[in-house]
């Protein structure tokens, strides 16, 4: 659906942002894009539906390159950013405004979205919370249809209940032919929704792989001492003990722990390509 | 391809934004013409109507023209901006036809109505009969062409300043002007042989001496330089929207 190839990217000449990046977005799958502050993954986003272009390389959608912005590739691509914008009208005259131009736009889903975020549809946005309006955002995205939905920290500004809704509704989108895009810090509020997982660091992708594949070569588990435990790659210590990554030998199942694996990978660069790319 | 329906889509996004505030500036405006009229009415109001009127209807075009891209002027409302499903061609289109041909409508039908009002009320009031003394098609096209110049000027500003894109383009517009004159003022140097031989034309030219003029037709060829004004006039609003096109092509968020 996307693909980078050697694509390279630069604000200014002292530091690349991206150096020779290749990646391939696939439809079916909840993408988990992370990366420390700063590591360029709205910079990423933004190549992806080609608000920003990159000094070389490549970036289509479709196969459309995405410098062009044609529209074809705006009709299924929805991009929602982590400030979210809203003109000065209500829910009637927002969809008046840009439901049309999306072809497969549903306005019961719409609707259904809003009901399970209770949003009164006739407020004003101007008199909604940030919370609310972000709400209405989401919901507009999700209702557009498109094959691809991109969304940068989706979950900040929601309250506790709203997340789960907002998963809900996510894993019901998605199919074969679609995928979404989730830039987030907020690992803990997507963790049972992300499916494959992104790590972006110091102008490289450490990590592209299925949440599968990552259980079938380590092991998430928590340990009461590290002593004996020389197999142990990563730990942390908290309160209930280590919370530890093992290579998986034996084929254990466990759940990953997005957080771990993120330190983890950031923390032990080489050791995971070495692991996860050969 | 260039969709029609998605022209008029994004006329729509445009005007929605905009509506509330057009309503409000004419409501404004309208205080201001009356309040104005009456005051001055009984001697200035044939002045009024298309001095002071195709004042605010050129006012109102180059804010209208300077902030039609204000979407751009936020990163969150940029990215909505560019990826609402539409060429840049048609959303071009749409933000130029808006700015330029609707706002001018918009705000003439505003002046002449106030006009009418007006001029109706002063009549019912005042023993002084006064008519509805409206432009020459000539005088019309004339306003028209002088806003649509200027307009290329705020509509490029809009595509290239983030903040303040009226009151930079004014400055850029007085810098203009003012390198224009020196311009035009060396060539007509360089065209009559030196500033005491142009100097001397106009004086002449002033005084209506026809002998002057012809001497003066004879060193150069006036049709020439009109030409040459004509074509430098024509072309600077269709370069200046050209450049925008490509502006808002090229510009990254």
């Amino acid at each position: 659906m996307i693909e980078l190839k050697n694509l390279n990217f630069t604000y200014s000449k002292k530091k690349k942002i991206f150096d020779d990046l290749t990646l391939t977005i696939e439809g079916g799958h909840i993408y988990g894009l992370l990366g420390k502050n700063g590591a360029g993954k709205t910079t990423l986003l933004k190549l992806m539906t080609g608000l920003l272009f990159p000094q070389s390389g490549f970036s289509t959608a479709f196969g459309i390159d995405t410098k062009k912005r044609h529209v074809s590739m705006l009709e299924e691509i929805y991009f929602l950013p982590e400030e979210i914008w809203l003109p000065d009208v209500n829910v009637a005259g927002y969809l008046k405004m840009y439901a049309n131009s999306y072809p497969r736009f549903s306005h019961e889903l719409f609707k259904r979205c809003l009901k399970e975020f209770e949003i009164d549809p006739i407020d004003k946005f101007k008199r909604m919370s940030l919370g609310q309006r972000k709400k209405v955002a989401i919901s507009f995205a999700l209702a557009t249809q498109c094959k691809i939905l991109i969304m940068d920290e989706p979950t900040n500004g929601l309250d506790i209940p709203s997340k789960g809704q907002f998963r809900k509704l996510s894993a019901e989108l998605i199919g074969d032919d679609r995928c979404i895009i989730l830039s987030t810090h907020q690992v803990r509020d997507l963790e049972s929704l992300i499916d494959t997982v992104i790590i972006l660091d110091d102008s490289h992708i450490l990590m592209n792989n299925t949440i599968d594949q990552i259980c079938k070569r380590i092991v998430f588990k928590t340990l009461g001492s590290l002593d004996n435990q020389p197999d142990v790659i990563y730990s942390e210590f908290t309160p209930r003990g280590y919370l530890a990554v093992t290579p998986n030998m034996d084929g254990s199942d466990s759940k990953v722990d997005l957080e771990i694996l993120f330190n983890m990978t950031t923390q032990n660069a080489n050791l995971i390509k070495q692991m996860f790319n050969h | 391809m260039f969709s029609i329906k998605r022209f008029f889509e994004q006329f729509k996004i445009i005007w929605m934004q905009n509506n509330q505030r057009i309503f409000l500036n004419i409501g404004i405006l309208s205080l201001l013409i009356i309040f104005i009229n009456f005051l001055i009415f009984n001697q200035y109001i044939d002045k009024f109507n298309f001095g002071f009127g195709g004042f605010i209807i050129a006012f109102m075009t180059f804010i209208s023209s300077a902030n039609v891209f204000s979407s751009l002027q936020q990163t969150s409302s940029g990215i909505h901006y560019y990826m609402t499903p539409a060429t840049i061609a048609e959303k071009y289109a749409a933000a130029w036809f808006y700015s330029s041909f609707f706002t001018i409508l918009v705000y003439s039908i505003t002046v002449i109505l106030i006009y009418i009002a007006s001029v109706s009320v002063g009549n019912l009031f005042t023993d002084n009969d006064l008519n509805l003394n409206l432009p020459n098609t000539e005088m019309l096209w004339k306003g028209l062409l002088g806003i649509l110049f200027y307009h290329s000027f705020f509509f490029l500003g809009a595509t290239v300043f983030k903040k303040n894109p009226f009151l930079k383009t004014l400055l850029c517009i007085i810098l203009f002007l003012m390198v224009f004159g020196v311009i035009t003022k060396i060539i007509m140097i360089w065209f009559m042989g030196g500033i005491e031989d142009m100097n001397s034309y106009q004086w002449n030219l002033e005084i209506n001496d026809i002998s002057d003029l012809e001497k003066l037709s004879k060193s150069f060829d006036l049709e020439t330089i009109e030409n040459i004004a004509k074509m430098t006039l024509t072309s600077i609003p269709v370069i200046f929207w050209v450049i925008a096109y490509f502006k808002l092509k090229t510009r990254q968020i």
